[in-house]
């Protein structure tokens, strides 16, 4: 669906972005990720031509954004800001509106298309009326998705879209954002520099440092086969959340035995629950065993200690 | 406190004059800012994107900003005459700075996120423009309208000084009239304008941006309209021209006399005289009042008319002191008379020449006369006190406060400062009764007609005898104000119509009946 091939940008004779190449899928939630001034945003910037590269090319289903107007290519994609930018003297309805407008949608439709979404992203209909100052941070964000879905673009840019909440709220927002039925299908490319929110939402992650894609692959190839050096710095300080919440029971299924506990001290579970979930599982339930259930039917338990010793045989084929 | 009903009197009876001079003044004021908002607006928007640009565009129209309004009014009339058109010029530049300035500080200051967002969802820099950047930076934008508006309802009073009309034209009237409520006529619907425009405009400034509708713009612009289809056919109508300066407008031996007993019919504009002489060599005006012994008749090539049915009077020009001081420095007396019976008519209007036209500071050609007269005398050492010589703003009387300057150092231990230049027959005066100055050159006539607005009865007795003018004057300033009148200088000075020596010579028109006739046979 889109697909950037050797692109590089330069702002006078600074190098921002080096040669990079990538595809994102239909479909797929790619995320950008690295620390401030690593190229992640003038990246995105430049496959909605709000910034223009200085060679290579940029593909959208096949076709050159340069042979598209500027303006056009944008109506077609989603852009989501970290302060939502949404227009301060505009209604909430006339925010969501505006692309559908400038697509000159029958009036109709867009006050259908606003009802169905604002239904999607669990707000009420009453601040409709209101200006973006009236609401909250968190209902400006979720505002700013419905805005840039508005005109139902299959591909949805997002930059730094949780940037501006605090902790809570951004943790609340990004979970919610992952489970939104509206972004399924959607071809999403995410910039950001939170290591959470790239492994909550992200299918592929792509680490960049100093204009270049330094890794890229699922978030848990990212954790466990790190390329470099960087890459394992990079994850050091999160590690331990990291794995416990993106490592799953079927990932270490094979490292843990069959033994038979008591059956009053057992939890049952699936193998598609997180380390982390097994763990407060387990601790919410006061057992000191897990049940685990694979697809295929198998049967193993574990105590936290086993949990533990299959996480480490994970880690070993690694480069650690 | 007399004033207060006799300001509505005046106002009632002038009520035509007074809407006229409204209109007048909203519509200079509204033109000029229209110009200004349809440059302005476009300018700071257009500077606003391109950066390099905005630095010596903004100090350009701080610059204009800066000259000031009388010298700026007087730059446009060698361009574009006299009238409404340059006063209109003047004030369409005057506004621009707070207009342009505005809109680019507006526009500048939009959200970057904003914008980004905007240009994000594919909005074209036009929409961009029209969407978002103005209505967000209205409220900036109005701000600086707001400004302007208030600065022209101001500047606009000084446009009367080039035959513009507005309310100026009773505010200097009044002030060369000693008339206080030809003053506040003028004055009051000045400030209440400011303060109404001002309020209008605030109100619409508090509108959310893209939520103005449409009857709140109607207003002003039934406003301008009304005004500007007042203001512009009126001035460009008939061949003659005559440009009056307040004070002869509302003098009984200056317009109001002429149209009593010569039946002048003229179109005529207000205008100060610091302009009108030269507004009359630019023919921009046709006939004109002026001083028998003024220097400009000849620098500008002007002829006098003859007065055939004498109207204009001549009085008496003498110093008009304080009583005060002089018994306080009584030798001051003899010093002040020394230049009595010195200067006759054509003395003065050979001095008056040297300065108006020969541009001769006032200074050296005081300093000459009293040498070639031996009355010159250097300094003495100042230890006693101070006197504080007024003068009128034009050349004569800078002439004369010098040369009693130069009299009062060289004969007494007295100190001399000068305040010169005061902008009319009431600011002289009163400076002179509320103890700002001590003396000023002041003329017969003027006390009789202007200072002691004396009841026709007694000018008619008095009309034509000098000597009896004087002594009328003298009795009554000293009872009425406790100033005195010392001996007359000696040259009669009396107001006169010209016209340029070419055009009347043409048109055969030698004095006033002529000029009458030929207007009336047009």
């Amino acid at each position: 669906m889109i697909s950037l091939q050797h692109v590089t940008k330069k702002f006078g004779s600074r190098t921002a972005v080096d040669n990079i190449s990538f595809e994102v899928a239909t479909g797929e939630t790619c995320v950008l990720l690295g620390t401030s001034g690593c190229g992640k945003t003038t990246t995105l910037r430049m496959i909605n031509r709000l910034i223009e590269l200085s060679a290579g090319n940029i593909l959208v289903n096949g076709k050159n954004v340069k042979e598209i107007a500027a303006e056009k290519l944008r109506r077609n994609m989603g852009y989501v800001l970290q302060h939502n930018g949404l227009f301060p003297h505009y209604t909430i309805s006339e925010n969501i509106a505006v692309v559908p407008r400038l697509l000159k949608w029958p009036e109709k439709k867009i006050a259908n298309r606003i009802d169905e979404l604002l239904d999607k992203v669990h707000l009420p209909e009453n601040i409709l009326s209101l200006y973006p100052e009236h609401l909250s941070g968190g209902q400006q964000q979720r505002i700013g998705l419905a805005r840039a879905l508005a005109a139902d673009p299959p591909i949805l840019l997002m930059d730094e879209p949780f940037g501006a909440l605090d902790a809570i709220t951004r943790k609340k927002i990004t979970k919610e954002f992952s489970n939104l039925e509206l972004l399924k299908n959607k071809t999403i490319v995410l910039v950001t520099h939170d290591i959470r929110e790239a492994f909550e939402l992200g299918d592929r992650i792509l680490l960049m440092d100093k204009g270049k894609i330094v890794q890229q692959g699922k978030p848990v190839e990212l954790l466990f086969q790190p390329a470099s050096t960087f890459v394992s710095d990079f994850f050091s300080n999160q590690k331990m959340e990291l794995q416990l919440n993106h490592v799953l029971l079927k990932d270490i299924f094979k490292y843990l035995s069959s033994s038979n506990y008591d059956r009053n001290n057992l939890v049952f579970t699936k193998d598609t629950l997180s380390l982390w979930d097994a763990l407060q599982l387990l601790h919410s339930e006061k057992r000191k065993y897990i049940s685990i259930q694979n697809a295929a039917g198998e049967i193993k338990q574990a105590s936290y200690d086993s949990l533990f010793n299959g996480l480490q045989a994970l880690k070993q084929p690694g480069h650690e | 406190m007399n004033d207060a009903p006799g300001l509505f009197d005046f106002m009632k009876e002038q009520s035509g004059k007074l809407l006229d001079q409204l209109l007048q003044h909203i519509g200079l004021t509204f033109i000029s800012l229209l110009f200004a908002v349809i440059i302005g607006v476009p300018l700071g928007i257009y500077i606003s994107r391109k950066k390099k640009l905005a630095a010596p565009v903004l100090a350009f129209t701080n610059v204009l900003q800066t000259i000031p309004s009388i010298a700026l009014l007087g730059f446009m009339i060698p361009l574009l005459g006299i009238g409404p058109v340059p006063a209109i010029v003047a004030l369409f530049l005057y506004a621009l700075l707070p207009i342009v300035t505005n809109t680019y500080t507006g526009i500048s200051e939009v959200d970057a996120i904003v914008l980004e967002s905007a240009r994000g969802m594919g909005m074209t820099p036009g929409q961009i423009l029209r969407k978002i950047q103005l209505p967000l930076s209205m409220p900036v934008i109005l701000a600086g309208i707001r400004t302007a508006t208030v600065i022209n309802v101001g500047v606009a009073t000084l446009a009367s000084y080039i035959g513009a009309g507005g309310l100026g034209e009773f505010i200097f009237g009044g002030i060369a009239l000693n008339n206080t409520n030809m003053i506040l006529a003028g004055a009051i619907p000045a400030a209440l304008l400011a303060i109404f425009f001002d309020f209008i405009l605030s109100r619409l400034q508090k509108i959310k941006p893209g939520k103005i509708k449409v009857s709140f713009w109607l207003m002003p612009v039934c406003i301008l309209l009304l005004s500007s289809f007042y203001i512009l056919p009126d001035f460009y109508r008939s061949k003659m021209l005559a440009g009056f300066t307040p004070e002869f407008m509302g003098r009984e031996d200056g317009y109001l006399g002429l149209k009593k007993v010569y039946k002048l019919n003229i179109r005529t504009v207000v205008i100060s005289d610091a302009v009108m002489y030269k507004a009359a060599y630019e023919k921009k005006l046709d006939v004109i009042d002026g001083y028998s012994t003024d220097g400009r008749l000849k620098a500008f090539g002007l002829k006098i008319l003859k007065d055939d049915k004498g109207i204009f009077p001549p009085y008496y020009a003498a110093p008009l002191v304080r009583s005060e001081i002089l018994t306080k420095y009584p030798e001051l007396i003899s010093v002040l008379n020394q230049l009595s019976g010195r200067i006759n008519d054509s003395i003065m209007t050979e001095l008056n020449y040297r300065v108006d036209y020969l541009k001769e500071p006032p200074e050296k050609v005081a300093k000459q006369f009293l040498m070639e007269q031996s009355l010159y005398k250097d300094p003495l050492i100042p230890d006693e006190g101070t006197i504080r010589i007024g003068s009128k703003i034009f050349g004569e009387q800078y002439i004369l406060a010098d040369m009693y300057s130069m009299l009062i150092r060289g004969n007494t231990h007295l100190q001399v400062e000068t305040k010169t230049g005061l902008g009319g027959t009431k600011i002289c005066f009163d400076a002179l009764v509320n103890d700002q100055i001590d003396m000023y050159p002041e003329y017969t006539g003027t006390g009789l007609l202007v200072i002691l607005q004396a009841p026709d009865s007694t000018v008619n007795k008095l009309a034509g005898k000098n000597e009896k003018v004087y002594v009328y004057v003298r009795k009554e300033f000293l009872k009425k104000y406790r100033l005195e009148w010392l001996k007359p200088i000696g040259f009669n000075n009396t107001y006169a119509l010209m016209m340029r020596k070419a055009q009347a010579e043409k048109s055969g028109i030698q004095s006033i009946s002529d000029l009458v006739n030929y207007l009336n046979n047009k």
